[in-house]
């Protein structure tokens, strides 16, 4: 056996050891020998695909520790709570949930871990970036690494700093990883890394076994009875994804309502344990639909979900592929749905307005800064700011990431110089407005893809890679899609509503229920 | 709604003695001296701590609108006194079944009631899962301690996993049949068994028709009763066992207890204040608390018998717990320390030999 070949089963017999696969998917091999020789990697594969492992089986294998960012804290502990559950204990997330006595017992052992998850923004705590200056880190993963342009300008600014870290762990294997991002976000994602070199493994991302089905329809209320009567007939694992909160309670209540099924909101202002309840049981099909903002999803990793709604646009493309992307892991067709009215596009324009500063919050916040700065004061809190300056956290944050960058602000104290400040006021607007604009072009882009006439499944990916697989199933809705030819496997309906709590709780002690092992 | 109900019955109790804050610590369990002498004065232990997470906002709202319903009459805004009104008794008496007051213990299991459920819910999850040979389940509960609980116990619970199981069906069974069904609905639907995952308070809340905070409450006061029914009684010894360790008195602040080891080594309240960088009234805090709850804690160090008994007239005679009513009858030289101290003496006895007057 050449080296290579022998290289490959030994990784491979590892991959068993570790996790129980017999072999490697797609890329998977390709992206773990690289980062095991030390290689910065770039690697882009579809969502459900098995990023993950391309990270956990070389924090077993490497010596020092592996550092994966992470945009969402539920996707994180989900993820540390799935590899312990694998009999992975050295894996950890760093989050701000820990109170401060836990945080600090998990930094100050922290080289018994072997794989850290941690979000952008607690690596700015000097602690931290301390703690990673005297350990061996010798992986530092960037994981959804699309978040890194699409959120980092004006979401979550540390998302530009990642490489003031990697400085900092003394330039480790660097591996990021994204299931969307066309080569203009790979060419982002590798500048906001620090330029270095990467070896790009980029893989097609197009689904071939999930349909696309558009419909316009004249107003929400007809996006209702849309949803109930096709829920009515095809009981099916669902997501529906709607752009806020409140829409997506409100229509759950009409849908359970309606149909009586199983269903349950998820959404970013429920609280962490609520939202873990919500997967689990969707994951244990004790659900049957989640009406849901994007917060649900990235990295949700359920077999058969059959059908995708969107009740409203999303803002780009990008996030609509990561969305759909859940549907139909298991490869059985699956459908995306997407409804819209004419009266909807006005929500995703507001969506992109609201994440920036106006031209005059910008105003109004540098008189105030200066009068904070001639009466000796420092930089209000978060809180304090938002509310006297009438702006939600995001543009707060935002500020506060331009006004360092342009030396006004450093901690919490202002600096003044006239000509830097009437310099950096001009330049933030500029800047805002530059990505307002391009903003607006990628949301013109993904409207021009709902208007689409030709093939949808052709124009969704072009901007990503140059062909796409001929699709298992149904096509699209312009390619003749049918629902009567979609007959997915139904669910079949629990009788739990009408039990009684003996015979519940008989259940759930599996009273009567013969071992697994018997 | 039962909050509600709780504050109500509190007001009902309190009248006019105590402004309406007095009730808003008492629910969310304050350790303060004040707090707990007055849960003990106004016979409030069971609902002392019961929700520690209400907003004092969100209280004074629930205030307003019990005002605006006219169950609650304002009886002076600057002091914020108020009194329940024949309308406020009557709602009680007709929302009675739905509130469950009944079931709270507040001052007793407040704490560790969640513990106990916590413990409850992560063994059941842990031994339905291995028996089903499935150990990649997704622990409902994130506490270290109550991990290490059942850690520490799977072992010699697992060769009997079976008869564990069905005995712990049996006690649950027996136990939950004292309960309302809508009670006993809320705790079997919130349990987590293999590949069926426990209902989320707000999922609870939707389905009874109740709002998350009522949900919370409901369990909370099933825990204490619960816990209540099988440290009594015999015939629930996994139930009980579960219990363990939790149901010790634990309602003296941690700062008191270091107080009162000091006291036991001989040090005088001024050796104990300089020692712990203390204020002398931070102290005199802490021996009044001891000796609300420490009946054998002698008092005559600190106010001489015949100033007790002075203490003891006043009190009768103005028939008021008002430490300043108190403190304007008797003699100058007083302290109002030395009032507190012999008022918890008072309730002390009180709590033992049964009700006032
Ligand atoms: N080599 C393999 N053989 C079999 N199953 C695998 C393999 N690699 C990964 N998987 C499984 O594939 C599923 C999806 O993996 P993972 O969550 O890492 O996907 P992902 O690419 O990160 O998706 P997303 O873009 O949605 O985050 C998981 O259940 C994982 O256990
Ligand atoms: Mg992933
Ligand atoms: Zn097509």
């Amino acid at each position: 056996m050449d080296q290579l070949a022998e290289q490959y089963t030994l990784l491979q017999n590892q991959l068993d050891k570790f996790f129980g696969y017999p072999s490697f998917r797609l890329g998977q091999k390709e992206i773990i020998q690289d980062i095991m020789e030390g290689k910065n990697v770039l690697g882009i594969l579809p969502t459900g695909s098995g990023k993950s492992i391309c990270y956990q089986l070389p924090a077993r294998l490497l010596e020092g520790l592996t550092i994966v960012v992470s945009p969402l804290i539920s996707l994180m502990i989900d993820q540390v709570k799935q590899l312990k559950a694998m009999n992975f204990k050295q894996a950890v997330a760093i989050n701000s949930f820990m109170d401060y006595r836990e945080r600090n017992d998990v930094l100050r052992n922290l080289s018994h871990y072997k794989l850290v998850y941690v979000s952008p923004e607690l690596l700015q705590h000097d602690q931290i970036q301390q703690k990673l200056g005297e350990v061996k880190v010798s992986l530092f993963v960037i994981d959804e690494a699309h978040c890194i342009s699409q959120w980092g300008h004006e979401f979550r600014p540390d998302y530009l700093k990642l490489h003031e870290i990697i400085h900092v762990c003394n330039y480790p294997a660097v591996l990021a990883l994204s299931a969307t991002a066309t080569p203009k976000v790979q060419e982002d994602i590798i500048q906001a890394l620090g330029n270095q070199k990467m070896v790009k493994h980029v893989y097609d991302m197009d689904r071939d076994n999930i349909a696309f089905c558009i419909k316009e329809v004249n107003d929400d209320q007809e996006k209702n009875a849309k949803i109930i009567a096709l829920c009515k007939k095809y009981r099916v694992p669902s997501l529906i994804y709607f752009s806020s909160r409140q829409a997506a309670e409100k229509v759950s209540q009409i849908l359970i309502q309606n149909l009586g099924y199983r269903i349950a909101v998820y959404h970013g202002g429920m609280d962490q344990h609520d939202r873990i309840t919500i997967q689990q049981q969707f994951m244990n099909n004790q659900l049957d639909i989640v009406c849901c903002t994007s917060a649900f999803g990235m990295g949700i990793n359920k077999q058969n979900i059959r059908l995708i709604i969107h009740y409203h646009l999303t803002t780009q493309v990008e996030s609509y592929i990561q969305e759909i992307g859940r549907a139909g892991r298991d490869g059985e067709a699956s459908v995306s749905f997407l409804l819209y009215s004419k009266k909807d596009i006005h929500l995703p324009k507001n969506i992109i307005k609201k994440d920036l500063p106006t031209k005059h919050d910008v105003m109004v916040i540098f008189e105030h800064l200066y009068n904070l700065y001639m009466a000796d004061q420092p930089l209000p809190v978060k809180g304090e700011a938002m509310n006297r300056f009438h702006i939600n956290e995001v543009q707060w944050r935002f500020i506060c990431y331009q006004l360092e960058h342009h030396g006004i602000i450093k901690d919490n104290t202002i600096f003044f110089k006239n000509n830097v400040w009437l310099r950096a006021r001009q330049q933030i607007n500029e800047y805002c407005q530059h990505r307002i604009t391009m903003k607006q072009a990628k949301l013109n882009k993904f409207l021009t893809w709902v208007h689409q006439k030709d093939c949808l499944r052709k124009y969704l990916y072009h901007e990503f890679q140059s062909g796409y697989k001929t699709p298992k199933y149904q096509c699209c809705t312009n390619c003749g899609f049918s629902w009567d030819h979609w007959s997915p496997v139904q669910i079949v309906p629990m009788e739990e509503m009408t039990e009684t709590w003996q015979d519940k709780l008989k259940g759930k002690l599996l009273v009567g229920v013969k071992d697994e092992t018997e | 709604m039962i909050l509600k109900g709780i504050i109500l019955y509190c007001v009902s109790q309190i009248e006019t003695e105590r402004s309406v804050s007095a009730v808003y610590y008492i629910i969310t369990g304050k350790r303060s001296i004040q707090t707990v002498q007055d849960m003990h004065i106004y016979q409030l232990k069971n609902f002392f701590g019961i929700d520690t997470n209400i907003d004092k906002s969100d209280y004074d709202q629930l205030i307003q609108a019990c005002e605006a319903e006219q169950l609650l009459i304002k009886v002076d805004d600057e002091k914020q006194l108020y009194r329940i009104s024949r309308q406020g008794e009557r709602w009680l008496v007709k929302e009675n079944d739905q509130l469950y007051l009944n079931l709270f213990k507040g001052a007793q299991y407040g704490a560790n009631s969640h513990t106990y459920f916590d413990r409850l819910r992560l063994l059941i999850q842990t031994l339905t899962n291995s028996k089903m040979g499935y150990f990649q389940f997704i622990p409902v509960i994130e506490n270290k301690d109550v991990e290490n609980w059942v850690k520490r116990n799977y072992s010699a619970i697992k060769p009997v996993t079976n008869q564990f199981l069905s005995k712990l069906y049996e006690e649950l069974l027996q136990v939950l049949h004292r309960f309302p069904v809508e009670v006993a609905e809320m705790f079997v639907d919130r349990l987590t068994g293999y590949k069926s995952y426990g209902k989320s308070i707000n999922q609870l809340a939707k389905q009874h028709n109740r709002s998350t905070k009522t949900v919370h409450l409901i369990i909370t006061g099933f825990l204490h009763f619960l816990i209540d029914i099988v440290m009594k009684e015999e015939p629930f010894p996994i139930l009980r066992f579960i219990a363990k360790d939790l149901t010790s008195s634990v309602y003296l602040t941690n700062t008191a207890q270091i107080t009162h080891q000091f006291l036991h080594n001989g040090n005088t309240i001024q050796e104990i204040a300089n020692e712990r960088n203390l204020k002398v009234n931070t102290i005199y805090d802490h021996i009044v608390e001891i000796a609300l709850y420490d009946s054998d804690f002698s008092i005559e160090n600190y106010v001489s018998k015949a100033d007790q008994q002075e203490i003891i007239e006043a009190f009768y005679q103005t028939n008021s717990y008002r430490l300043k009513t108190i403190k304007d009858f008797v003699d100058n030289r007083i302290s109002y320390f030395q009032i507190r101290l012999v008022l918890a003496v008072l309730q002390n006895e009180v709590e033992s030999n049964g009700s006032i007057s």
